[in-house]
Protein backbone atom coordinates (compact mmCIF):
# COMPACT_ATOMS: atom_id res chain seq x y z
CA UNK A 1 0.00 0.00 0.00
CA UNK A 2 1.03 3.34 -0.72
CA UNK A 3 1.51 6.13 1.79
CA UNK A 4 -1.01 8.76 1.04
CA UNK A 5 1.72 11.31 1.60
CA UNK A 6 3.64 9.97 -1.14
CA UNK A 7 4.62 11.65 -4.49
CA UNK A 8 2.09 11.41 -6.93
CA UNK A 9 2.04 10.98 -10.46
CA UNK A 10 -0.09 11.23 -13.63
CA UNK A 11 0.09 8.90 -15.90
CA UNK A 12 -1.12 10.17 -19.10
CA UNK A 13 -3.80 7.47 -20.97
CA UNK A 14 -4.44 8.24 -24.73
CA UNK A 15 -6.72 6.34 -26.68
CA UNK A 16 -4.63 3.07 -27.63
CA UNK A 17 -2.27 3.15 -24.68
CA UNK A 18 -1.81 -0.39 -23.49
CA UNK A 19 0.89 -0.39 -20.52
CA UNK A 20 -0.69 1.42 -18.49
CA UNK A 21 -1.52 -1.05 -15.94
CA UNK A 22 1.76 -2.72 -15.27
CA UNK A 23 3.84 0.98 -15.58
CA UNK A 24 1.04 1.95 -12.51
CA UNK A 25 2.04 -1.27 -10.86
CA UNK A 26 5.80 -0.61 -11.21
CA UNK A 27 5.50 3.03 -10.28
CA UNK A 28 3.60 2.15 -6.94
CA UNK A 29 5.84 -0.62 -5.87
CA UNK A 30 8.58 2.09 -5.74
CA UNK A 31 6.31 3.90 -3.53
CA UNK A 32 4.44 6.76 -5.97
CA UNK A 33 0.84 7.31 -6.15
CA UNK A 34 0.03 6.78 -9.61
CA UNK A 35 -3.11 8.00 -11.10
CA UNK A 36 -3.97 6.76 -14.62
CA UNK A 37 -4.90 9.96 -16.03
CA UNK A 38 -7.41 9.84 -19.36
CA UNK A 39 -5.91 12.30 -21.87
CA UNK A 40 -9.92 14.18 -22.41
CA UNK A 41 -9.71 15.22 -18.95
CA UNK A 42 -9.09 19.05 -17.99
CA UNK A 43 -5.43 19.28 -18.93
CA UNK A 44 -5.31 22.03 -15.77
CA UNK A 45 -5.81 19.09 -13.33
CA UNK A 46 -2.30 18.22 -14.40
CA UNK A 47 -1.02 21.17 -11.72
CA UNK A 48 -1.89 19.06 -9.18
CA UNK A 49 0.60 16.19 -10.04
CA UNK A 50 4.30 16.21 -8.87
CA UNK A 51 5.22 14.56 -12.20
CA UNK A 52 4.04 12.45 -15.32
CA UNK A 53 4.76 9.24 -16.87
CA UNK A 54 3.51 8.47 -20.70
CA UNK A 55 3.72 4.79 -21.21
CA UNK A 56 3.44 2.46 -23.67
CA UNK A 57 1.15 1.12 -26.86
CA UNK A 58 -0.22 2.64 -29.68
CA UNK A 59 -1.67 6.27 -29.22
CA UNK A 60 -4.00 7.02 -31.84
CA UNK A 61 -3.41 3.61 -33.05
CA UNK A 62 0.04 5.13 -34.18
CA UNK A 63 -1.81 6.75 -37.21
CA UNK A 64 0.69 9.06 -39.43
CA UNK A 65 3.53 8.28 -37.37
CA UNK A 66 3.78 6.99 -33.81
CA UNK A 67 3.42 9.52 -30.82
CA UNK A 68 2.42 12.37 -32.95
CA UNK A 69 -1.28 13.00 -33.43
CA UNK A 70 -1.42 12.90 -29.56
CA UNK A 71 1.53 15.68 -29.22
CA UNK A 72 -1.01 17.83 -30.54
CA UNK A 73 -3.71 17.18 -27.77
CA UNK A 74 -3.96 20.24 -25.42
CA UNK A 75 -2.96 17.88 -22.31
CA UNK A 76 0.57 17.37 -23.90
CA UNK A 77 0.61 21.88 -24.15
CA UNK A 78 -0.14 21.96 -20.30
CA UNK A 79 2.40 18.81 -19.41
CA UNK A 80 5.04 20.59 -21.62
CA UNK A 81 4.34 23.71 -19.16
CA UNK A 82 4.86 22.04 -16.31
CA UNK A 83 7.66 20.27 -17.14
CA UNK A 84 9.60 23.21 -19.26
CA UNK A 85 8.62 26.14 -16.32
CA UNK A 86 8.04 24.11 -13.55
CA UNK A 87 10.89 21.14 -13.97
CA UNK A 88 8.36 18.17 -13.04
CA UNK A 89 9.99 15.01 -14.42
CA UNK A 90 8.40 13.12 -16.61
CA UNK A 91 9.27 9.37 -18.01
CA UNK A 92 8.27 8.44 -21.78
CA UNK A 93 8.66 5.05 -22.13
CA UNK A 94 8.29 2.87 -24.99
CA UNK A 95 5.16 5.33 -27.05
CA UNK A 96 5.67 7.75 -24.12
CA UNK A 97 9.32 8.22 -25.62
CA UNK A 98 7.77 8.52 -29.27
CA UNK A 99 5.56 11.92 -28.11
CA UNK A 100 8.41 13.49 -26.03
CA UNK A 101 10.34 13.39 -29.06
CA UNK A 102 7.69 14.78 -31.26
CA UNK A 103 6.57 17.10 -28.81
CA UNK A 104 10.21 19.03 -28.94
CA UNK A 105 10.97 18.10 -24.90
CA UNK A 106 13.40 15.56 -26.10
CA UNK A 107 16.39 16.10 -27.10
CA UNK A 108 15.27 19.44 -25.38
CA UNK A 109 17.82 21.89 -26.53
CA UNK A 110 15.60 24.03 -27.85
CA UNK A 111 12.16 22.90 -26.17
CA UNK A 112 9.20 22.65 -28.66
CA UNK A 113 11.78 22.37 -31.47
CA UNK A 114 11.46 18.65 -33.36
CA UNK A 115 15.18 17.74 -33.17
CA UNK A 116 15.29 14.17 -33.88
CA UNK A 117 12.76 11.07 -34.61
CA UNK A 118 11.96 7.80 -33.56
CA UNK A 119 11.99 6.20 -37.18
CA UNK A 120 10.67 2.85 -38.10
CA UNK A 121 13.51 0.01 -36.94
CA UNK A 122 16.38 0.09 -39.48
CA UNK A 123 15.72 -2.50 -42.02
CA UNK A 124 19.24 -3.61 -43.91
CA UNK A 125 19.98 -6.82 -45.40
CA UNK A 126 22.55 -7.78 -42.72
CA UNK A 127 20.23 -9.50 -40.52
CA UNK A 128 19.26 -6.05 -38.06
CA UNK A 129 15.25 -6.62 -36.58
CA UNK A 130 12.93 -4.89 -38.76
CA UNK A 131 9.44 -4.00 -38.37
CA UNK A 132 8.09 -4.64 -34.88
CA UNK A 133 10.94 -6.18 -32.59
CA UNK A 134 10.28 -7.78 -29.13
CA UNK A 135 12.75 -9.14 -27.18
CA UNK A 136 15.08 -8.52 -24.14
CA UNK A 137 18.04 -6.46 -24.67
CA UNK A 138 21.13 -4.77 -22.13
CA UNK A 139 21.26 -1.37 -21.56
CA UNK A 140 24.42 0.62 -20.23
CA UNK A 141 23.78 3.41 -18.27
CA UNK A 142 25.72 5.52 -19.79
CA UNK A 143 25.35 9.13 -18.15
CA UNK A 144 27.17 9.89 -14.74
CA UNK A 145 25.11 9.08 -11.96
CA UNK A 146 22.61 11.74 -11.08
CA UNK A 147 23.11 13.43 -14.33
CA UNK A 148 19.58 12.12 -15.35
CA UNK A 149 17.01 12.80 -12.13
CA UNK A 150 14.95 9.69 -13.45
CA UNK A 151 18.39 7.23 -13.21
CA UNK A 152 20.13 8.81 -9.70
CA UNK A 153 19.14 5.29 -7.83
CA UNK A 154 21.50 3.51 -10.90
CA UNK A 155 25.01 3.76 -10.85
CA UNK A 156 27.11 4.83 -14.12
CA UNK A 157 27.79 2.15 -16.12
CA UNK A 158 25.68 0.13 -14.81
CA UNK A 159 24.16 -3.08 -17.40
CA UNK A 160 20.74 -4.23 -16.99
CA UNK A 161 18.39 -6.32 -19.23
CA UNK A 162 15.18 -5.01 -20.13
CA UNK A 163 12.49 -6.00 -22.83
CA UNK A 164 11.84 -4.00 -26.08
CA UNK A 165 8.84 -3.91 -27.85
CA UNK A 166 8.53 -1.27 -30.94
CA UNK A 167 8.48 -0.99 -34.84
CA UNK A 168 9.11 2.81 -35.19
CA UNK A 169 12.46 3.04 -32.25
CA UNK A 170 15.29 3.85 -33.98
CA UNK A 171 16.54 7.51 -32.23
CA UNK A 172 18.50 9.06 -35.47
CA UNK A 173 18.06 13.24 -36.53
CA UNK A 174 19.37 14.83 -39.50
CA UNK A 175 20.34 18.15 -37.08
CA UNK A 176 24.46 17.98 -38.09
CA UNK A 177 26.30 17.56 -34.99
CA UNK A 178 23.47 16.83 -32.53
CA UNK A 179 24.52 13.16 -31.29
CA UNK A 180 28.34 14.71 -30.69
CA UNK A 181 26.65 17.39 -28.35
CA UNK A 182 24.25 15.03 -26.68
CA UNK A 183 27.59 12.88 -26.08
CA UNK A 184 29.35 15.98 -24.55
CA UNK A 185 26.09 16.67 -22.57
CA UNK A 186 25.60 13.87 -21.19
CA UNK A 187 22.21 13.29 -22.54
CA UNK A 188 22.97 10.05 -23.46
CA UNK A 189 21.21 7.79 -20.31
CA UNK A 190 21.15 4.75 -22.07
CA UNK A 191 23.00 2.58 -24.56
CA UNK A 192 22.47 -0.52 -26.18
CA UNK A 193 24.80 -3.36 -25.36
CA UNK A 194 25.48 -6.70 -24.69
CA UNK A 195 25.82 -8.25 -20.96
CA UNK A 196 29.13 -7.57 -20.59
CA UNK A 197 28.63 -3.61 -21.63
CA UNK A 198 30.60 -3.31 -24.73
CA UNK A 199 28.28 -0.84 -27.33
CA UNK A 200 28.86 -2.00 -30.53
CA UNK A 201 26.38 -1.02 -33.40
CA UNK A 202 25.68 -4.96 -34.33
CA UNK A 203 22.33 -6.19 -35.38
CA UNK A 204 22.47 -8.57 -32.01
CA UNK A 205 23.66 -5.44 -29.49
CA UNK A 206 21.35 -2.50 -31.33
CA UNK A 207 18.33 -4.09 -32.62
CA UNK A 208 16.60 -1.16 -34.33
CA UNK A 209 20.04 0.54 -35.83
CA UNK A 210 19.64 3.67 -33.20
CA UNK A 211 22.54 6.38 -34.07
CA UNK A 212 25.19 5.69 -30.88
CA UNK A 213 23.32 3.09 -29.56
CA UNK A 214 20.97 5.07 -27.98
CA UNK A 215 18.29 4.01 -26.12
CA UNK A 216 17.27 6.33 -23.89
CA UNK A 217 17.68 10.23 -23.71
CA UNK A 218 17.49 13.22 -21.21
CA UNK A 219 16.91 16.83 -21.74
CA UNK A 220 19.49 19.59 -21.04
CA UNK A 221 18.02 19.82 -17.56
CA UNK A 222 17.71 16.57 -16.37
CA UNK A 223 14.31 16.15 -15.65
CA UNK A 224 13.12 14.32 -18.93
CA UNK A 225 13.99 11.02 -19.83
CA UNK A 226 12.63 9.25 -23.28
CA UNK A 227 13.39 5.19 -23.07
CA UNK A 228 12.22 3.24 -25.71
CA UNK A 229 12.74 -0.11 -24.01
CA UNK A 230 10.09 -0.98 -21.13
CA UNK A 231 11.41 -0.64 -17.51
CA UNK A 232 8.28 -1.70 -15.79
CA UNK A 233 8.07 -5.04 -17.46
CA UNK A 234 11.46 -5.67 -15.68
CA UNK A 235 10.10 -4.16 -12.04
CA UNK A 236 9.85 -7.58 -10.32
CA UNK A 237 12.15 -10.77 -10.29
CA UNK A 238 9.02 -12.78 -11.41
CA UNK A 239 9.16 -10.81 -15.06
CA UNK A 240 12.64 -12.06 -15.47
CA UNK A 241 13.33 -14.82 -17.92
CA UNK A 242 15.59 -17.39 -16.58
CA UNK A 243 17.24 -17.30 -20.02
CA UNK A 244 18.69 -14.29 -19.12
CA UNK A 245 21.37 -16.60 -17.37
CA UNK A 246 24.04 -14.42 -14.73
CA UNK A 247 23.06 -12.83 -11.95
CA UNK A 248 19.19 -11.79 -12.78
CA UNK A 249 18.37 -15.37 -14.39
CA UNK A 250 19.70 -16.89 -11.45
CA UNK A 251 17.98 -14.82 -9.10
CA UNK A 252 14.59 -15.80 -11.06
CA UNK A 253 15.81 -19.53 -10.69
CA UNK A 254 16.31 -18.76 -6.91
CA UNK A 255 12.91 -17.55 -6.65
CA UNK A 256 11.16 -20.37 -7.97
CA UNK A 257 8.13 -21.44 -5.92
CA UNK A 258 8.34 -18.47 -3.19
CA UNK A 259 5.83 -15.48 -4.02
CA UNK A 260 8.54 -12.86 -1.70
CA UNK A 261 11.39 -13.79 -3.51
CA UNK A 262 9.23 -13.39 -7.27
CA UNK A 263 7.73 -10.00 -5.83
CA UNK A 264 11.36 -8.47 -5.24
CA UNK A 265 12.81 -5.91 -7.34
CA UNK A 266 13.88 -6.42 -11.01
CA UNK A 267 16.78 -4.02 -12.56
CA UNK A 268 14.13 -2.00 -14.11
CA UNK A 269 13.09 -0.44 -10.41
CA UNK A 270 15.90 1.54 -10.21
CA UNK A 271 14.07 3.74 -13.18
CA UNK A 272 11.27 3.98 -10.52
CA UNK A 273 12.98 4.44 -7.49
CA UNK A 274 14.54 7.34 -9.22
CA UNK A 275 10.91 8.91 -10.13
CA UNK A 276 10.12 8.54 -6.64
CA UNK A 277 13.15 10.78 -5.55
CA UNK A 278 12.61 13.69 -8.37
CA UNK A 279 9.41 13.94 -7.33
CA UNK A 280 9.79 14.26 -3.89
CA UNK A 281 11.38 17.99 -4.12
CA UNK A 282 8.00 18.81 -5.86
CA UNK A 283 5.69 17.87 -3.52
CA UNK A 284 7.51 19.54 -0.45
CA UNK A 285 8.17 22.73 -2.36
CA UNK A 286 3.86 22.11 -3.13
CA UNK B 1 11.51 3.41 -69.79
CA UNK B 2 8.32 4.82 -68.56
CA UNK B 3 7.56 6.11 -64.97
CA UNK B 4 3.46 5.58 -63.81
CA UNK B 5 2.28 6.64 -60.69
CA UNK B 6 -0.05 3.81 -59.03
CA UNK B 7 -2.35 5.48 -56.30
CA UNK B 8 -3.91 3.13 -53.87
CA UNK B 9 -7.19 4.33 -51.83
CA UNK B 10 -9.03 2.43 -48.97
CA UNK B 11 -12.56 1.74 -50.26
CA UNK B 12 -14.09 2.61 -46.62
CA UNK B 13 -13.14 5.78 -44.86
CA UNK B 14 -9.46 6.12 -44.32
CA UNK B 15 -9.31 6.61 -40.27
CA UNK B 16 -5.73 7.62 -40.50
CA UNK B 17 -6.79 10.79 -42.76
CA UNK B 18 -9.46 11.17 -40.78
CA UNK B 19 -7.20 11.63 -37.68
CA UNK B 20 -4.81 13.36 -39.41
CA UNK B 21 -7.65 16.29 -40.64
CA UNK B 22 -8.97 16.79 -37.20
CA UNK B 23 -5.60 17.42 -35.68
CA UNK B 24 -4.99 19.61 -38.13
CA UNK B 25 -8.43 21.54 -37.80
CA UNK B 26 -9.27 20.83 -34.37
CA UNK B 27 -5.81 21.31 -32.72
CA UNK B 28 -3.76 23.18 -34.88
CA UNK B 29 -5.94 26.15 -36.39
CA UNK B 30 -6.00 24.98 -39.78
CA UNK B 31 -10.28 24.37 -39.63
CA UNK B 32 -10.51 27.45 -42.12
CA UNK B 33 -8.50 26.39 -44.82
CA UNK B 34 -7.98 22.55 -44.99
CA UNK B 35 -11.07 21.76 -46.62
CA UNK B 36 -10.84 17.69 -47.33
CA UNK B 37 -7.36 15.30 -46.81
CA UNK B 38 -7.28 12.05 -48.18
CA UNK B 39 -4.33 9.52 -48.52
CA UNK B 40 -3.15 7.02 -50.81
CA UNK B 41 -0.20 4.69 -51.16
CA UNK B 42 1.67 5.94 -53.84
CA UNK B 43 4.05 4.09 -56.30
CA UNK B 44 6.34 4.90 -58.77
CA UNK B 45 6.56 2.34 -61.75
CA UNK B 46 9.75 2.79 -63.80
CA UNK B 47 8.60 0.04 -66.37
CA UNK B 48 11.04 -0.86 -69.71
CA UNK B 49 8.43 -0.79 -72.06
CA UNK B 50 8.60 1.16 -75.78
CA UNK B 51 5.12 3.35 -75.14
CA UNK B 52 3.60 5.22 -72.46
CA UNK B 53 0.12 3.40 -73.56
CA UNK B 54 2.31 -0.32 -72.68
CA UNK B 55 3.52 1.15 -69.70
CA UNK B 56 -0.03 1.46 -68.56
CA UNK B 57 -1.23 -1.94 -69.59
CA UNK B 58 1.47 -3.37 -67.57
CA UNK B 59 1.35 -1.37 -64.88
CA UNK B 60 -2.66 -2.18 -64.69
CA UNK B 61 -2.02 -5.52 -64.70
CA UNK B 62 0.18 -5.21 -62.29
CA UNK B 63 -2.16 -3.34 -60.05
CA UNK B 64 -4.43 -6.15 -60.69
CA UNK B 65 -3.01 -9.39 -60.68
CA UNK B 66 0.20 -9.49 -58.44
CA UNK B 67 -1.71 -8.51 -55.37
CA UNK B 68 1.12 -6.55 -54.34
CA UNK B 69 0.05 -3.70 -54.94
CA UNK B 70 -4.06 -3.58 -54.42
CA UNK B 71 -6.49 -6.16 -52.33
CA UNK B 72 -9.69 -5.55 -54.62
CA UNK B 73 -11.67 -6.35 -51.13
CA UNK B 74 -10.73 -3.05 -49.59
CA UNK B 75 -8.96 -1.25 -51.93
CA UNK B 76 -9.47 0.96 -55.56
CA UNK B 77 -6.63 2.24 -57.35
CA UNK B 78 -6.05 4.86 -59.91
CA UNK B 79 -2.98 5.04 -62.65
CA UNK B 80 -1.30 8.36 -63.83
CA UNK B 81 1.19 8.79 -66.51
CA UNK B 82 3.76 11.67 -66.71
CA UNK B 83 1.84 13.52 -69.06
CA UNK B 84 -1.59 13.00 -67.40
CA UNK B 85 -1.16 15.68 -64.48
CA UNK B 86 -2.78 18.88 -65.35
CA UNK B 87 -2.05 22.17 -63.78
CA UNK B 88 -4.32 22.66 -60.51
CA UNK B 89 -7.49 24.70 -60.73
CA UNK B 90 -9.56 26.48 -58.21
CA UNK B 91 -12.94 26.02 -57.25
CA UNK B 92 -14.43 28.95 -55.60
CA UNK B 93 -10.83 29.40 -53.79
CA UNK B 94 -9.90 25.98 -53.42
CA UNK B 95 -6.86 24.05 -54.08
CA UNK B 96 -5.68 20.68 -55.18
CA UNK B 97 -2.13 20.30 -53.51
CA UNK B 98 -0.44 16.57 -53.31
CA UNK B 99 2.12 16.43 -50.63
CA UNK B 100 4.58 13.11 -51.50
CA UNK B 101 6.08 11.92 -48.28
CA UNK B 102 8.73 9.10 -48.81
CA UNK B 103 11.61 8.02 -46.37
CA UNK B 104 14.61 9.96 -46.72
CA UNK B 105 17.07 7.14 -46.13
CA UNK B 106 15.72 5.14 -49.52
CA UNK B 107 12.34 5.39 -51.10
CA UNK B 108 13.17 1.79 -52.95
CA UNK B 109 10.53 -1.01 -52.64
CA UNK B 110 12.23 -3.30 -51.85
CA UNK B 111 10.39 -6.64 -51.16
CA UNK B 112 8.06 -5.51 -54.14
CA UNK B 113 10.79 -5.23 -56.33
CA UNK B 114 12.01 -8.62 -55.31
CA UNK B 115 8.42 -10.28 -55.74
CA UNK B 116 7.51 -8.77 -59.34
CA UNK B 117 11.55 -9.74 -60.67
CA UNK B 118 12.40 -13.04 -58.85
CA UNK B 119 9.18 -14.91 -58.77
CA UNK B 120 6.51 -13.68 -60.43
CA UNK B 121 8.50 -12.91 -63.70
CA UNK B 122 9.03 -9.50 -64.40
CA UNK B 123 12.62 -8.94 -64.28
CA UNK B 124 13.04 -7.78 -67.87
CA UNK B 125 9.84 -5.44 -67.72
CA UNK B 126 9.77 -3.81 -64.11
CA UNK B 127 13.32 -1.35 -63.92
CA UNK B 128 12.31 -0.33 -60.29
CA UNK B 129 9.54 0.54 -57.92
CA UNK B 130 9.61 3.31 -55.48
CA UNK B 131 7.29 4.00 -52.98
CA UNK B 132 5.55 6.60 -50.24
CA UNK B 133 2.74 8.00 -49.17
CA UNK B 134 0.69 10.84 -51.18
CA UNK B 135 -1.32 13.52 -48.97
CA UNK B 136 -4.08 14.72 -50.88
CA UNK B 137 -5.28 18.13 -49.78
CA UNK B 138 -7.70 20.92 -50.41
CA UNK B 139 -6.61 24.12 -49.42
CA UNK B 140 -8.83 27.83 -49.21
CA UNK B 141 -6.09 30.38 -50.28
CA UNK B 142 -5.59 32.97 -52.71
CA UNK B 143 -3.90 31.32 -54.91
CA UNK B 144 -2.24 28.30 -56.02
CA UNK B 145 0.86 29.55 -54.48
CA UNK B 146 -0.21 30.40 -51.07
CA UNK B 147 -1.94 27.09 -51.27
CA UNK B 148 1.37 25.39 -51.32
CA UNK B 149 2.83 27.09 -49.08
CA UNK B 150 0.09 26.79 -46.47
CA UNK B 151 0.40 23.01 -47.57
CA UNK B 152 3.46 22.83 -46.78
CA UNK B 153 3.44 23.88 -43.12
CA UNK B 154 0.98 21.43 -42.62
CA UNK B 155 3.10 18.79 -43.63
CA UNK B 156 6.66 19.58 -42.06
CA UNK B 157 7.03 18.97 -38.83
CA UNK B 158 9.31 21.67 -37.04
CA UNK B 159 7.91 21.98 -33.79
CA UNK B 160 5.36 20.45 -31.26
CA UNK B 161 2.76 22.75 -33.00
CA UNK B 162 3.80 23.20 -36.35
CA UNK B 163 3.14 20.84 -39.10
CA UNK B 164 2.27 17.18 -38.80
CA UNK B 165 2.56 14.43 -41.26
CA UNK B 166 6.43 14.33 -42.17
CA UNK B 167 9.56 13.87 -39.35
CA UNK B 168 12.21 15.39 -41.46
CA UNK B 169 14.65 13.70 -39.10
CA UNK B 170 13.84 10.55 -41.44
CA UNK B 171 11.58 11.71 -44.08
CA UNK B 172 11.31 13.63 -47.31
CA UNK B 173 8.81 15.72 -48.92
CA UNK B 174 7.64 17.03 -52.26
CA UNK B 175 5.42 19.31 -53.37
CA UNK B 176 3.50 17.67 -56.63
Amino acid sequence: MVSTDAPRVALIQFPGSNCEWETKRAAEAAGIICDIFRWNRDPSLLAEYDGYIIGGGFSYQDRVRSGVIATKEPIVATMFEQVTEEGKPVLGICNGAQVLVEAGLIPGLNPGQVEMALAPNYPDPAGRLRDFCCRWVYLRHSCPQGRCELTSHMESDYVWPVPIAHGEGRFTTRTAGLIDRLRETDQIVFQYCDAQGNVENTPEINPNGAMANIAGLCNPEGNVLAMMPHPERASFVRQLPVELGASWGEKKREAWGSREAMAAPGPGRLVFDSLREALLPATVAG
Amino acid sequence: MQMIELLVKLKIPDVTALTAAAALRRRMGYGEVLKELTRADYYALHLQTDSQQSALALAEELAESTNLFVNPNKHTYELRGPGEKVKPTSEDGVWPVEVLVTDAEGTEATEIQQALKERLGYAEQVAGVEQGTLWIMKVAAADLATARQIAEEMAVTKARDEGLLVNPHFQAWEIL
